[in-house]
């Protein structure tokens, strides 16, 4: 029977995200849920980035798990352009600012824990105000 | 080929769309900017995807005309507004029509100078001993501010107010450099400096409303807010903008929405210089009128009668405020000046204000601000007020100096007492005769009107117009003919154009172009349409002037009887004629231009030129800006010709389509 009181999985909100124009956020409880959630974006055939500059388009999904509001600036910055089409970021290996232009082909999910969200948001950056849709268990 | 009824009863092709795009520029209801002509690089956004998304409701269409003004006048831009209005997406479409580069920083309280201003890295080049250790790498506003060949760079600092006062004090240097096109220095030892240009480099700062929940949000200072062109909008979206944006995106809605004449403001193809802008009629009255308004809408605001519960404060600056305001009007003069003073104040004033009671209350100081013509001053004689005609003949742009018409006799009298009753400026004889045309005349003819007449066409906004039929060198006073006897002129004093393109004009109406004129003779000519004609058929229009006739006109008089016989023909044919627009349209028409009622008190094509030309010459106001007038002409495919909207392309004319029928009403004018 517990099956039948669990919110909507994971991957139904991976699935729904295709194609968004918005960057979604996933917000994990804890930790552990937080391993079950990338665990899950993997199965469901999302790219974990490792740094916001590994984007690509043309890719089904990515994800990037943001573990504390230490250099969130770059992916907050992200998370504000990502709507217009041409995304401005500093490339620090080239040391220079590159224009990324998103396909909307594919999604982009911010996965973080909630008190991860609590600290980043207080740290003055309205990441809810920002992204799409959004996910909680 | 529509149905014979749609044809009849609809306006210009004319009409007006509220974005107009051409090669060269675009036009956010009216408000025009150019294009950039180069826009490789990859920092444009893409046009397809947000207008795949993006839709034109009236209040989006509004925003973006207020964008539109700030860029196109090279002023710094802050929009302060709700999340959901909009703002981002909204510079981010225009720049992707426009070609324009967007240079995005987000200035919340983890950005630091660097990231806007740039830095000293180590040089990953470096080969040699003599190649510099360290290079300088742009941020995001250098990156902006760096000119580049047909390049139009526009920086975008969003959350300007959850910055750091450090950041803040460098980006006041920024919007300075900008401002006044200086230098900014981006090292402490100068070795880097960049010139800017408010041409190439344009820039919008937004912010979500302080005190409404927005996180790390605080006012910015009276005096970096007034750096800018402070533009308050709603902290949500307006009902009426939710429901018209959802039917567009269910696809059962248009994505563009239709707005009146009056939303649209006028971009002059050429600024006007400082000599130009001083010689505006009631120029001098207006600004003193300005002046007594800006000083009062300093002290309600100083004592908080306005924007009270604001929490951004801002300022009324004397000089910016005061310079602002002329650039607008040097840029966006649509021959009224009442008009165009009011729409700046509205803009630099008003939209400053949160709420309707705030704006409201500051509109009626708005509404003060105008010149009203004397009518009543002349007691000169009739030709010493043309003292100042020669200088726009044509001989006189040839440099070469003629002698003024000298009136004499019964003639003079009659000019000076029509003065005395219509006003100097609502009065073309002779000597307008001569400096719009170049026509010097051997003989006035008299006027034909009384002083009564003279007195009731005062009070129905009308003007007298002598019209001549040949030019200066006896040929036809043709459309062609008034086109190239003040085209040149007018280009050099920057007047714009008097036909909406000659060739349109001269397929239009064929040979007509070339050979028809206008019936000579003083006509006295309403200035506006009537207003009871708007949005009415031919026919139903007609009823309008014999009302105007019978009620106005002859009022307590008799009716003449060549007025009197051609309203009973009308009335006579009215049922007939009807039926006829339904059936034969085409041949309603030509029975319809050939009635007597409407040729004694319609224009004709070259009559509606002819005026329109001799009131904006001598006046240096247009009239028929956003109206049409149904002239009694009928074009060379068979339909009556309204003309109008009267800007610096031009006079428009053409056919009709259903829904613009608001925009064509008639102009009334007779002869005798």
């Amino acid at each position: 029977m517990e099956n039948q009181t669990k919110n909507t999985p994971i991957s139904k909100f991976l699935g729904i995200m295709t194609g968004s124009k918005e960057v979604g956020l996933a917000i994990a409880k804890n930790q552990t849920e937080l391993a079950d959630f990338t665990k899950m974006s993997e199965e469901t055939g999302f790219k974990r980035l490792d740094s916001i500059l590994e984007y690509e388009n043309q890719m089904y999904g990515q994800y990037l798990v943001v573990e504390n509001a230490d250099a969130f600036k770059s992916v907050y910055d992200f998370v504000c352009q990502y709507p217009l089409t041409v995304i401005s970021l500093f490339d620090t290996h080239n040391s220079k600012i590159i224009a990324i232009k998103p396909d909307y082909k594919s999604s982009v999910v911010i996965i973080l824990t909630k008190d991860t969200l609590k600290g980043i948001q207080q740290t003055g950056f309205d990441i809810l105000g920002r992204t799409g849709l959004t996910y909680q268990s | 080929m529509e149905s014979p009824k749609q044809q009849y009863n609809q306006p210009p092709v004319v009409e007006r769309q509220p974005i107009e795009e051409t090669k060269e520029s675009i036009s956010y209801l009216g408000a025009r900017l150019e294009k950039a002509k180069n826009t490789e690089g990859g920092f444009v956004p893409e046009r397809d995807k947000l207008e795949s998304f993006f839709v034109n409701d009236k209040y989006a269409l509004e925003l973006q005309q207020k964008v539109a003004i700030a860029l196109g006048l090279g002023q710094n831009l802050l929009i302060e507004g709700g999340t959901a209005i909009g703002k981002t997406t909204t510079i981010a479409k225009m720049c992707a029509e426009l070609g324009y580069e967007l240079h995005y920083v987000n200035l919340n309280g983890q950005t630091d100078v660097e990231n806007l201003m740039g830095r000293y890295i180590p040089n990953i080049r470096r080969k040699k001993e003599t190649d510099p250790e360290y290079e300088f790498s742009d941020g995001s506003v250098t990156k902006g501010l760096r000119r580049e060949e047909g390049k139009i760079k526009l920086i975008l600092l969003d959350e300007v107010n959850a910055t750091h006062p450090g950041t803040l004090k460098r980006l006041n240097e920024v919007l300075n450099a900008v401002e006044q096109g200086g230098t900014v220095v981006l090292t402490e030892d100068a070795a880097e400096q960049i010139q800017v240009s408010k041409e190439t480099t344009k820039v919008v700062a937004l912010m979500n409303p302080s005190g409404q929940g927005y996180l790390g949000v605080n006012p910015l200072s009276k005096e970096l807010i007034n750096r800018f062109v402070y533009q308050k909008e709603a902290n949500e979206l307006p009902r009426e903008s939710f429901g018209f944006r959802r039917k567009a995106k269910r696809g059962i809605g248009v994505k563009t929405e239709k707005m009146p004449d009056l939303a649209f403001i006028h971009t002059s193809e050429g600024i006007l210089s400082m000599e130009q802008y001083n010689e505006i009629p009631g120029i001098e009255e207006i600004e003193a009128k300005f002046e007594e308004f800006h000083f009062g809408a300093k002290e309600l605001l100083k004592q908080r009668k306005l924007a009270e519960d604001q929490t951004q404060l801002f300022l009324y600056d004397d000089q910016r405020e005061s310079d602002r305001v002329t650039d607008y009007i040097r840029h966006h003069y649509n021959g009224d000046i009442n008009d165009t003073f009011q729409q700046a104040l509205k803009y630099y004033y008003s939209n400053k204000l949160e709420t309707d009671t705030d704006r409201k209350k500051l509109g009626e100081l708005i509404r003060l601000v105008e010149y009203k013509p004397k009518t009543t001053e002349s007691k000169r004689k009739g030709i010493e007020r043309e003292e100042k005609a020669g200088a726009g003949t044509t001989e006189a742009v040839k440099g070469v100096s003629i002698p003024e018409t000298k009136l004499e006799g019964p003639v003079a009298e009659q000019i000076e007492a029509a003065i005395e009753k219509l006003g100097k400026e609502n009065v073309f004889g002779p000597n307008e005769v001569e400096k719009t045309f170049g026509v010097r005349l051997a003989e006035v003819p008299d006027i034909p009107f009384s002083v009564e007449e003279l007195e009731r066409a005062e009070k129905m906004g009308q003007m007298l117009v002598l019209r001549v039929d040949k030019t200066a060198e006896g040929k036809p006073m043709s459309l062609e003919a008034m086109n190239v006897a003040v085209m040149e002129r007018w280009q050099k004093e920057g007047k714009g154009a008097l036909l909406s393109t000659p060739d349109g004009w001269e397929n239009f109406i064929k040979e007509s172009y070339k050979k028809d004129v206008p019936r000579s003779g003083w006509a006295l000519v309403s200035k506006e349409v009537l207003s009871e004609s708007l949005g009415k058929n031919y026919i139903e229009q007609t009823d309008v002037i014999i009302k105007t006739l019978k009620d106005k006109v002859f009022k307590g008089m008799e009716i003449p009887e060549k007025y009197a016989k051609a309203m009973a023909e009308f009335e006579s044919q009215k049922e007939r004629l009807t039926k006829l627009m339904n059936d034969d349209w085409q041949e309603a028409v030509k029975q319809l231009s050939a009635l007597e009622i409407t040729q004694m008190t319609r224009q004709t094509i070259q009559e509606t030129i002819y005026d329109l030309a001799m009131y904006y010459d001598t006046n240096n106001k247009r009239l028929l800006t956003d109206k049409f007038t149904w002239s009694a002409s009928v074009s060379s495919d068979g339909f009556l010709v309204p003309l109008g909207r009267f800007d610096d392309r031009g006079v428009g004319g053409g056919r009709w389509r259903s829904d613009y029928r608001d925009v064509i009403g008639v102009s009334f004018s007779r002869r005798l």
